[in-house]
């Protein structure tokens, strides 16, 4: 996990010595914080920082503690922002005063300043253990309903693909050019479709729980080789020059459908971001026990600010998306997974304007006894 | 192949809720030359599992009231049918589905979408191995 953002917490009182009794007690707590001489500036201030906590000096001359208090919990926003109210009157009618402006607890003064630490340390581990859980609520929500929708969107998919195909294969009647140029646009946009929805589905389930491999051993030439022809047909359409050098056939333990998915990934996007005419080359070697893919090509390239993010969900960089290149930015989390499921590396080489080398590296041990073992759904 | 009870041709039970993706499959298998039983919803699919005992069942796994798992769980529970073969038909296809289905007893999967070669190919090689 990365570093939390770090909590803050605004101090307001109009006396300066008792913000600093304050601000001291809380120094040991890593959190930041602001102080505010008086009530105005500490509405401001929790609007414009969106603090985690406020300690608040009841008595201030204008605006005052149980105003200030009660005005953010109009707002939903702040409706369980803790906030902790000081006095120095310890007298029922100030708790009863400061519960019904909505303060979470109650101090008067002098205060200790074990105590203060004491009160935020707990309210502030309260605050983050009910974030937390109302983020991975989310998250769950957000892969339950991608799951979703993606089955039901599969579905009438299989039907319209099941129905074409039919009709192309001219079992119901024969067809004139026409019809069968327009049936094959239908189907490969449902196609195009299919390919959305799976990769969407696999998003989802790379971020919800991993990606769980089916290995055997194959020939990482062999894959490379088939992964080549599936381009074939879209480098030629664009007059690309697409070769595949092997120096080895490495025997890799894989998952053979994921790893052909990565390659049939890369290699399109080298198609795909290489304008007409150009190159796409794709080597295999082995060395030192690691098997090496490289898929370089002559295309576009990506800039080096945009060279990392490349790997984000969604994300296109600026050239492809001026030149409105097809695509959705979900192709290389989806090989990235899948390279990282393999215990391999991936690297992007680049220069804009002048090509770009993607290099995937995969270790042909595999020390964890995961090694060759039937796909699971094999009817064999 | 061998045809149970002195039949032509292997019986096969094909169950979905979806009827488009039923006609879909019923089509295919009469092409590959099976006499097929089919039927929309969980509850016809296993009482026509236990009054015909098919030999082979293709059940969907998402379907209302008797899913697919289910359906496979009474098939595998009963004596009659206890052996039928059973091919879950599935558009949800994660690691846990899979694993659901092997547990609720089933020999196999298909994942929709699916090509004719695919579905003929799972059947072939669950039918052929009788
Ligand atoms: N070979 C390449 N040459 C230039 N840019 C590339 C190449 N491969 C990937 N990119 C950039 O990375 C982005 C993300 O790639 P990807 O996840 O495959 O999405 P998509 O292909 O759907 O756009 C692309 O949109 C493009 O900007
Ligand atoms: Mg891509």
């Amino acid at each position: 996990m990365e570093n939390p953002a770090r909590i803050t917490i605004v101090v307001c009182d109009d006396e300066a010595s008792t913000r600093q009794l304050a601000c001291a007690a809380l120094a040991g707590g890593n959190y930041s914080i602001i102080e505010a001489v008086d009530g105005n500036e500490a509405v401001e201030l929790a609007r414009s920082v969106r603090p985690d906590l406020m300690v608040i000096d009841m008595m201030m001359p204008g605006r005052n503690g149980l105003d200030v208090v009660a005005e953010l919990r109009t707002d939903p926003e702040f409706a369980d922002m803790p906030a902790i109210l000081l006095t120095a009157h310890d007298a029922i009618s100030h708790r009863d005063a400061a519960a019904d402006a909505g303060a979470d607890r109650f101090m008067t003064k002098p205060f200790s300043p074990l105590k203060l630490a004491s009160v935020v340390d707990g309210l502030i581990r309260k605050r983050l253990a009910t974030q937390n859980k109302r983020l991975r609520e989310l998250d769950r929500l957000k892969d339950e309903f991608i799951a979703l929708v993606s089955h039901e969107l599969r579905t009438p998919l299989t039907s319209i693909g099941g129905y074409l195909e039919l009709i192309l294969e001219e079992e119901v009647g024969e067809l004139t050019t026409q019809q069968r140029r327009f049936i094959e646009v239908i189907e490969r946009n449902a196609q195009r479709l299919l390919r959305l929805v799976g990769d969407l589905l696999l998003v989802a389930q790379i971020e919800a729980s991993g990606l769980g491999l089916e290995r055997s051993v194959v020939d990482l030439a062999k894959l490379a080789a088939e992964a080549v022809e599936t381009a074939r047909p879209r480098a030629d359409k664009k007059g690309i020059d697409l070769s595949l050098v092997c120096e080895e056939e490495p025997a890799l333990a894989c998952d053979p459908a994921r790893l052909a998915q990565a390659l049939d990934n890369l290699i399109s996007n080298a198609v795909k971001f290489t304008p007409e005419g150009g190159h796409v080359e794709v080597r295999v070697s082995c060395r030192q026990g690691r098997a090496a893919i490289e898929i370089e090509d002559t295309g576009i390239g990506i800039s080096p600010v945009e060279r990392d993010a490349i790997f984000a969900p969604f994300f296109r960089a600026s050239n492809a998306v001026e030149r409105e290149i097809q695509g959705t930015g979900l192709g290389l989390v989806i090989t990235k997974a899948i390279v990282l499921a393999h215990r391999g590396e991936i690297h992007v080489e680049s220069e804009e304007g002048i090509g770009t080398t993607v290099r995937v590296e995969l270790p042909l041990e595999h020390k964890d006894g995961n090694g060759a073992s039937p796909a699971a759904g094999g009817a064999a | 192949m061998t045809p149970s009870a002195g039949r032509v041709r292997p019986l096969v039970l094909v169950a979905d809720d979806d009827e488009d993706i039923l006609d879909l499959v019923v089509f295919r298998l009469e092409q590959a030359n099976y006499d097929v039983a089919s039927a929309t919803n969980g509850a016809e699919a296993l009482t026509l599992a236990r009054e015909r005992i098919p030999d082979l069942a293709i059940l969907d796994v998402m379907m209302p009231k008797l899913d697919g798992y289910e359906v496979t769980r009474q098939i595998r529970a009963n004596d009659e049918t206890r052996d039928m073969p059973v091919i879950l038909l599935t558009a949800r296809v994660q690691e846990a589905d899979v694993t659901r289905g092997f547990e609720a007893g089933a020999d196999d999967y298909i994942k929709k979408p699916f090509s004719p070669q695919e579905l003929r190919a799972r059947v072939q090689s669950i039918l052929g191995r009788r």
